[in-house]
């Protein structure tokens, strides 16, 4: 079996051995094909999140892969690592099951698998002991020889005869030479083998700092904190066989034996034995139907509910659909969807939503997002709200007739359905048949810094202005960074700079996918180990959506959308407050005034049009229709701005002239004229230029996206210039469109176009229905763009009022009084959360509070409390109320002298304040309220500091302006963006409107410091294109006056 | 006699702590400083000499030394500063009967008819702010209560002192509320409110403030009015001195109890406390390896007035026999010994000046005696695992050899002045490769050599510096 030596290495560790293995599955892979060794053994710690991948890579390589886990064993001897390898299919799916039950068993973070369950669950494993760290170790090393001999008999017994071997490493550290002696001696007394190991932790002699600082991050500790955990020196490292050879050159029995591992191995291949192992599950139909028929009948009867008649475009349509589910027997799957969906709808009634008589497709608990929005059969089983027929959506991306992978549905739900909808599944299916899938958060820039500053012992408020300093999410940052070049030759901050960019992209550890659910007849459990998650009742699989997805499991993509929230609550308040339920789904899609507000840029609030960004396309694009809508919704995405690709569409929008590179772009690119917009124009030009087959082309568009797919895109980039070759295509123009091709993130056409309704709906709800809009938009924060105050200033613009929190009339949120008032939730006040303001409203059940002293006597708040509403304004209209400032010194003053502790049982006026005190003026109160509830309900900010500004245009001022002035502006920074174009846009907010700004590289870098101000000035040009504004700033100074207590939220996006 | 007089005054040094440390570096002088403590994960700023322009108190690290790029950094010593203070608190009492040591560099004195002792207030204040070392700058105030005297302390120059007024007031009005013993939520809304000053304070109405501050408001607003009736607690200085170490192994030889008498002796005298005192009553005890205790004690015929002549005295009481004829050494290895002084009296004839001594240091001598300390017991390298603790002596350090080589391997080996022994065989090999985050990185190859004398010894090879080196591993 060798080519290059008699030696295998059975135990190497990626970056999936989290906090520990310091190179990834790909470094390894390509270490050990440089060795020549012909099988590789990966044993991760406690999981397999890396199996597959490394599966692929070594398949790939030419290497076989030996699969195995690095497993804590629990036995009355002690609890220490055993490593489990899997011969056969059997046993690896027993190493996942058993990896599953360490979890169930043992915890979340400390997985330990208690060894009795080995008992039932060693088929097809083979089990190395006597690693350094093991029992057995520690037994040999204490002198217990029988203790040693009874655990080997144990195991002996336990596996199958000929599968236990003991473990012989030599790391030149001080008791390897010893250890290793005595476990021969002990294998030859118990009749078992030993096996050679490096117990590799990284595929290089370099790494091995890495790793330490791996293990100190996992340790939460500094080096020094933990060195008598660290590895003695840096020989953990994939080494060439002929070395492992000579390092064991009196045990040739062990190096022999790591052959004879791996030829037992060798008839395992984990990508041939998850084929066809996977199937949905299986949904009930009713006596006389099998799946496909009960899912056509589903579809008629629906399709007869929407259109009345199904006349023949509907017909052919379905028919199409129906043949090509028959043809990839995905009639199941879609049942399984529709189950979901009425699991969905299940959990939408319990919360108070709907009726039981409504049909699920008029009001489906959620809507499609995806390229599955495409697909007529979806639309009429409630898994979307998009008509495909009437906007002509192409079925290629979703579903074409090669397809030979599961089509990808995602599905979008309110934040409250979607929290009890994956409880529901769960409940439906089991934990072992229904989990989430798994999902690895990557180090970046500014975690890594955090986390090796602290392993290196750096000062950590050092560390930390450093890691503040980062702008991006790239480590190649730090090799720039001013603070760290200064310190650049101090131990310590140079290991910072060259550990940093080996640790950029590790995998942190293993979190849920956002919404991945993954639904299995077969038990999860055989396929891959599931654990419990973070969030009570919910459980992950330990495979990403790459590994699923290579494994042909069904992930269900169920995502939480605010903005679903937010209309959900917004149409219950028009239905509360007016008596009529607004049916979105059928409302006017062509209203020209709902287009006016877009066109014009009045998208606060708006789902999808709201960021700096989108304000300053959508105006010049002034969408007239949905499909409009949809190609400005797509526009400002990474893939579609990586090329410049949004400005060039605007500019042909506007009457440019342009040209195709090849006519055979035409298909693909005629609806955007001739820019990439959407996913499935990759596909299409895949399939048209590079002569791709459908399954083809959507495999080449995902190969951009995955993690290390470099080398998989030139493999098909080839493929690519050559398909074009032979349709005639000119190598210089197949160069060219495929270099429009990138890895950042774009919509399919169709999810552009579910989104763009949603939009839609938003806008119109806040053109008809401005105060429940509001209203909602203050209850559903964070939606992550703007803050309160920003809102406030919005909704004040469309003449509502913003009324203070009131003890009397308040709720916990915010709620709508009469036509224009949005009276704001007691909860929006500073240390008031639901708990305290349910005994606030519990306390006024009975009758509203009469004054300030029935509040301090009956609403059982702290002094605190008390104190934060009434600087928030919530006693203003108490009938005893003279001014703030008496309040406050009241209520200090009553709480005091026991009023509240329930000494006096009826009202009585509290202590009189003293006649020096005086009253609160505008700006004590203004910045009373920015303090309390992060806004000021009728003023801004910039009020209070307008009267010290000279020569500085307010927003409305700037209107006037024209391109090429020169001006100052001033304002609270609301927003901060940096796209991947290289400026950076922020957005100023004064008491007029907002002020967009847009800082060129060289200038921020010099105006930073005064940019990371609360309340800056700007000084700058006037950029006049196109109907866009931008003031293009070139000084800037921080606004000085004392606001210290205005909370902001300036995020990066 | 009894007067309805009250005097109180209040020794104050500002900023101890950078105080202190330029005490004992006095190359620091003129420099900015600043001294850090831990709190949250973070050093922050205690304390920071005047030069550390724009430094405050609580700022962190990387805050303060954006402020001041050239500040030195030293990290708190609290038991220093406590020393200090001590001395503070017993040089005050050779000049004033009831001192009260309230927080790190604040002293309450009872100062009633004083000044008529002293001659005049001004003689008094002289002799008071003389106590100590002039580099301390003390300053004094005096009124009639504690906090009336703490504002004047506070307010007045440097190693100079002032007095409340008669209107005492009057004379606080100005001063800013945050000065008033409340907590900051409470100067915080009382600021709020308007009430910035004392005055502002003392003209609210008793029961006005009585109901926003609850139980403290009355005490608060007698202080704001200069009323503190509160009486001078007088602060003991201690009645006894013990000190003891763990030997690192048990000791059964004369000179090993001797040396550790002599450390305990030096470090005893290191005490604040025995500064300008005798020392009449010194016993010695310690567990001994069977597990019994010995004990010695001796009232000293002449009170011991240093570290020296006490060690002097013991050892030759230790030496002679009682009537008996029986040596007084004990008859077994001792594990321990703790030494404990009493009846402290004045010193005759010293001088009220403070620091005047040069720093004590033990003696090279007995540096190894002390208690033997856990370095990093866990670290490859052994002579970081365990030290003695008074002068941090690593065990097991490793001796330069050596080492002829044949290839990389070991051929023979001269170990001490003999003509060196040829290596029979490699017992075992091992690397070590740590300290690589640090300023001193260390990768050893060590080679357990079986040498042809039969002898094993240990061996490393320096692969950073080079060279061969001996070790006990």
């Amino acid at each position: 079996m060798s080519a290059q030596g008699d030696y295998i290495e059975l135990r190497a560790h990626s970056w999936y051995s989290f906090g520990a293995g310091a190179s990834s599955t790909a470094d390894v892979v390509t270490r050990a094909l440089t060795y020549g060794y012909p099988s590789l053994g990966l044993t991760d710690a406690s999981n397999l999140c890396g199996a597959l991948e490394f599966s692929e890579q070594c398949l790939s390589a030419g290497v076989h892969p030996v699969i195995g886990v690095d497993l804590m064993v629990r036995e009355v001897e002690g609890d220490g690592p055993v490593t489990f390898i899997a011969e056969t299919g059997e046993g690896y799916a027993n190493l996942s099951r058993l990896i599953s039950l360490a979890y169930m068993t043992g915890g979340r973070s400390d997985p330990v698998l208690d060894g009795r369950f080995l008992e039932s669950h060693a088929g097809g494993l083979i089990t190395l002991l006597g690693a350094p760290d093991s029992v057995l170790a520690g037994l040999i090393q204490s002198g217990e020889w029988a203790g040693a001999e009874s655990l080997v008999e144990k195991y002996r017994h336990r596996l199958t005869h000929g599968s236990v071997f003991l473990e012989l490493q030599q790391h030149l550290a001080y008791g390897d030479f010893t250890r290793n002696k005595r476990l021969r001696e002990l294998a030859e007394r118990c009749g078992v083998e030993t096996v050679a190991t490096n117990e590799v932790w990284y595929h290089d002699p370099y790494r091995s700092h890495l790793h330490d600082a791996l293990t100190a991050v996992r340790l939460n500790a500094s080096l020094s904190d933990v060195r008598e955990r660290l590895k003695v020196n840096g020989q953990y490292c994939l080494k060439p066989p002929a070395t492992m050879t000579q390092l064991f050159r009196s045990y040739p029995e062990a190096v022999r034996n790591t052959l004879v591992i791996a030829e037992r191995c060798s008839d395992f291949k984990l990508p041939e034995y998850l084929q066809g192992r996977y199937a949905y599950p299986e949904c009930p139909v009713p006596s006389g139907y099998n799946v496909q028929t009960w899912l056509e009948r589903l579809c008629e009867e629906s399709a007869g509910r929407r259109y009345g008649r199904i006349d023949q475009k509907v017909r052919e349509r379905l028919d199409e659909e129906f043949d090509l589910i028959r043809r990839h027997d995905l009639a199941g799957f879609f049942l399984v969807y529709h189950r979901i969906v009425e699991l969905a709808r299940e959990c939408m009634l319990e919360l108070g939503w709907g009726h039981l008589e409504t049909p699920l497709e008029w009001l489906p608990p959620g809507r499609g997002r995806g390229s599955s929005v495409s697909m007529l059969v979806g639309y009429l089983i409630g898994l979307s709200h998009v008509d495909p027929v009437e906007y002509g959506l192409s079925l290629d991306r979703f579903l074409s007739a090669e397809a030979t992978t599961l089509p990808d549905i995602d599905l979008d739900f309110p934040r409250d359905i979607r929290e009890r909808l994956i409880l529901r599944i769960i409940d439906e299916w089991g934990w072992d048949h229904a989990a989430l899938a798994g999902m690895f958060a990557t180090y970046k820039a500014r975690g890594i810094v955090r986390d090796l500053g602290k392993a290196l012992g750096l000062p950590a408020d050092e560390v930390d202005a450093l890691a503040k300093d980062l702008e991006t999410d790239s480590v190649s940052e730090l090799s720039h960074s001013p603070t760290l070049l200064a310190r650049a030759d101090r131990p310590g901050w140079r290991d910072l700079l060259t550990l940093s960019e080996q640790l950029a992209r590790f995998p942190k550890g293993l979190a849920q996918h956002p919404g991945g659910m993954l639904v299995s007849s077969t038990p999860l459990t055989d396929l891959m180990p599931v654990q419990p998650s973070a969030i009570d009742g919910r459980y992950v699989a330990h495979w990403d959506k790459d590994s699923v997805d290579d494994a042909g499991v069904l992930k269900i993509d169920l995502l939480a959308l605010g903005a679903l929230s937010q209309m959900q609550e917004a149409v219950r308040l028009v239905r509360d407050r007016s008596g009529v339920e607004p049916d979105l789904s059928r409302i006017d899609y062509r209203d020209d005034g709902v287009f006016e507000d877009l066109g014009r840029g009045d998208t606060v609030g708006v789902f999808q049009v709201e960021s700096a960004a989108q304000m300053q396309t959508i105006v010049r694009m002034r969408p007239k229709d949905i499909y409009d809508l949809a190609l400005e919704v797509a526009a400002v995405r990474p893939g579609v701005g990586a090329n410049d690709g949004v400005a060039e569409f605007l500019r042909r929008r506007e009457g440019m002239h342009w040209r195709y590179d090849h006519p055979l772009e035409q298909n693909a690119l005629e609806r955007s004229m001739g820019v990439i917009m959407f996913q499935d124009q990759v596909v299409q030009l895949g399939m048209d230029v590079g002569g791709f087959t459908a399954a083809e082309a959507d495999r080449m568009r995902r190969a951009f996206g995955r993690r290390n797919g470099e080398s998989l895109v030139a493999s098909y980039r080839q493929m690519f210039l050559d398909g074009a070759a032979r349709r005639g295509i000119p190598e210089p123009a197949a160069e060219t469109i495929f270099g429009k091709f990138n890895p950042h993130y774009m919509f399919p056409e169709g999810h552009a176009l579910a989104f763009a309704f949603t939009a839609y709906q938003m806008a119109w709800l806040r053109r008809y229905h401005p105060l429940e809009f509001f209203v909602a938009l203050f209850n559903q924060q964070p939606m992550g763009f703007w803050d309160l105050d920003t809102l406030k200033q919005d909704a004040r613009r469309l003449r509502l009022r913003i009324a203070h929190p009131d003890v009397n009339r308040s709720q916990l949120l915010c709620t709508a009084e009469g036509d224009d008032t949005l009276r704001l939730g007691l909860t929006f006040v500073k240390g008031i959360d639901s708990r305290l303001g349910s005994i606030m409203l519990q306390a006024r059940e009975d009758r509203p509070f009469a004054g300030l002293s029935d509040v301090l006597a009956r609403s059982g708040l702290s002094r605190e409390a008390l104190e934060n509403l009434t600087r928030a304004g919530a006693m203003d209209n108490l009938s005893d109320f003279s001014d703030r400032s008496t309040a406050l010194w009241q209520v200090g003053a009553g709480y005091v002298s026991g009023v509240r502790r329930g000494q006096l049982a009826l009202p009585m006026a509290v202590a009189g304040a003293p006649e020096t005190l005086a009253a609160r003026d505008r700006t004590d109160r203004m910045l009373d309220e920015y303090a309390m509830m992060g806004l000021c309900p009728d003023g801004h900010v910039m009020e209070l500091v307008r009267h010290e500004l000279t020569d500085v245009f307010t927003s409305d001022d700037l209107q006037a302006s024209s391109d090429g002035d020169t001006v100052r502006v001033a304002g609270r920074v609301v927003r901060r963006q940096r796209p991947l174009a290289a400026a950076v846009f922020l957005t100023l907010e004064d008491e007029f409107g907002l002020v967009p700004l847009a800082v060129w590289p060289a200038e921020w870098e010099r105006l930073k410091g005064a940019l990371r101000h609360t309340l800056v000035v700007v000084e700058g040009t006037v950029s006049r294109r196109d109907d866009t504004l931008n003031v293009v700033a070139k000084k800037a100074w921080p606004l000085s006056v004392n606001l210290d207590n205005i909370r902001s939220r300036p995020d990066w996006r | 006699m009894c007067t309805d007089v009250r005097v109180i005054g209040c020794f104050l040094v500002t900023h101890l702590p950078v105080k202190a440390e330029l005490l004992r570096h006095p190359q620091l002088n003129g420099h900015p400083v600043i001294v850090t403590i831990p709190s949250r994960g973070r050093q922050v700023v205690l304390d920071a000499s005047s030069e550390a322009k724009g430094v405050l108190e609580g700022q962190t690290v990387s805050e303060a030394l954006s402020q001041c790029s050239r500040a030195v950094t030293l990290p708190a010593d609290p038991p220093y500063f406590s020393e200090i203070n001590d001395t503070l608190l017993a040089g005050l009492y050779d000049s004033v009967p009831h001192v009260e040591a309230a927080e790190l560099g604040v002293f309450y004195l009872d100062l009633a008819g004083m000044a008529d002792m002293y001659g005049g207030m001004e003689w008094m204040a002289d002799a008071i702010l003389s106590v100590c070392d002039g580099r301390l700058a003390p300053r004094l105030g005096i009124g009639a209560g504690k906090f009336p005297a703490r504002c004047a302390a506070a307010r007045a120059d440097a190693s100079g002192w002032l007095r409340v007024s008669d209107d005492a007031p009057a004379w606080l009005a100005s001063l800013p509320v945050s000065w008033l013993p409340l907590d900051s939520d409470s100067t915080t809304r009382l600021s709020g409110f308007g009430f910035r000053t004392l005055g502002d304070v003392a003209a609210l109405p008793a029961p006005s403030l009585s109901e926003f501050l609850g139980p403290d408001a009355m005490r608060v607003w007698k202080l704001a009015n200069g009323i503190d009736p509160e009486p001078i607690v007088p602060t003991i200085l201690p009645e006894t001195l013990t000190e003891r170490l763990e030997f690192p192994f048990p000791v059964d030889t004369v000179s090993g109890t001797e040396a550790g008498v002599s450390a305990l002796t030096e470090r005893l005298w290191r005490s604040a406390v025995l500064r300008g005192r005798r020392v009449g009553h010194a016993a010695l005890e310690g567990d001994l390896i069977s597990g019994g205790v010995w004990r010695f004690d001796r009232a000293l015929r002449e009170p011991a007035t240093s570290a020296e002549t006490l060690t002097r005295t013991l050892l030759a009481a230790l030496g002679s026999r009682d009537a008996l004829g029986t040596g007084r050494w004990p008859d077994e290895a001792l594990v321990d010994l703790s030494l404990t002084l009493s009846d402290f009296s004045p010193e005759t004839g010293r001088q009220s000046t403070l620091w005047s001594r040069p720093p004590r240091r033990v003696p090279p001598e007995i540096a190894g005696v002390d208690r033997l300390v856990r370095m990093i017991p866990g670290s490859p390298l052994p002579e970081r695992r365990w030290a003695f603790a008074s002068s941090l002596v690593p065990l097991s350090r490793p001796s330069p050899v050596k080492v002829s080589l044949s290839g990389d391997t070991p051929q023979r080996v001269w170990a001490g002045p003999a003509s060196g022994h040829a290596v029979d065989r490699v017992v075992d090999l091992w690397e070590v490769d740590t300290e690589w985050w640090t300023s001193d990185p260390v990768r050893r190859r060590y080679w357990r050599l079986a040498l042809s004398d039969g002898g094993l010894i240990t061996v490393y090879h320096d692969l950073i510096a080079g060279g061969w080196f001996r070790q006990g591993y």
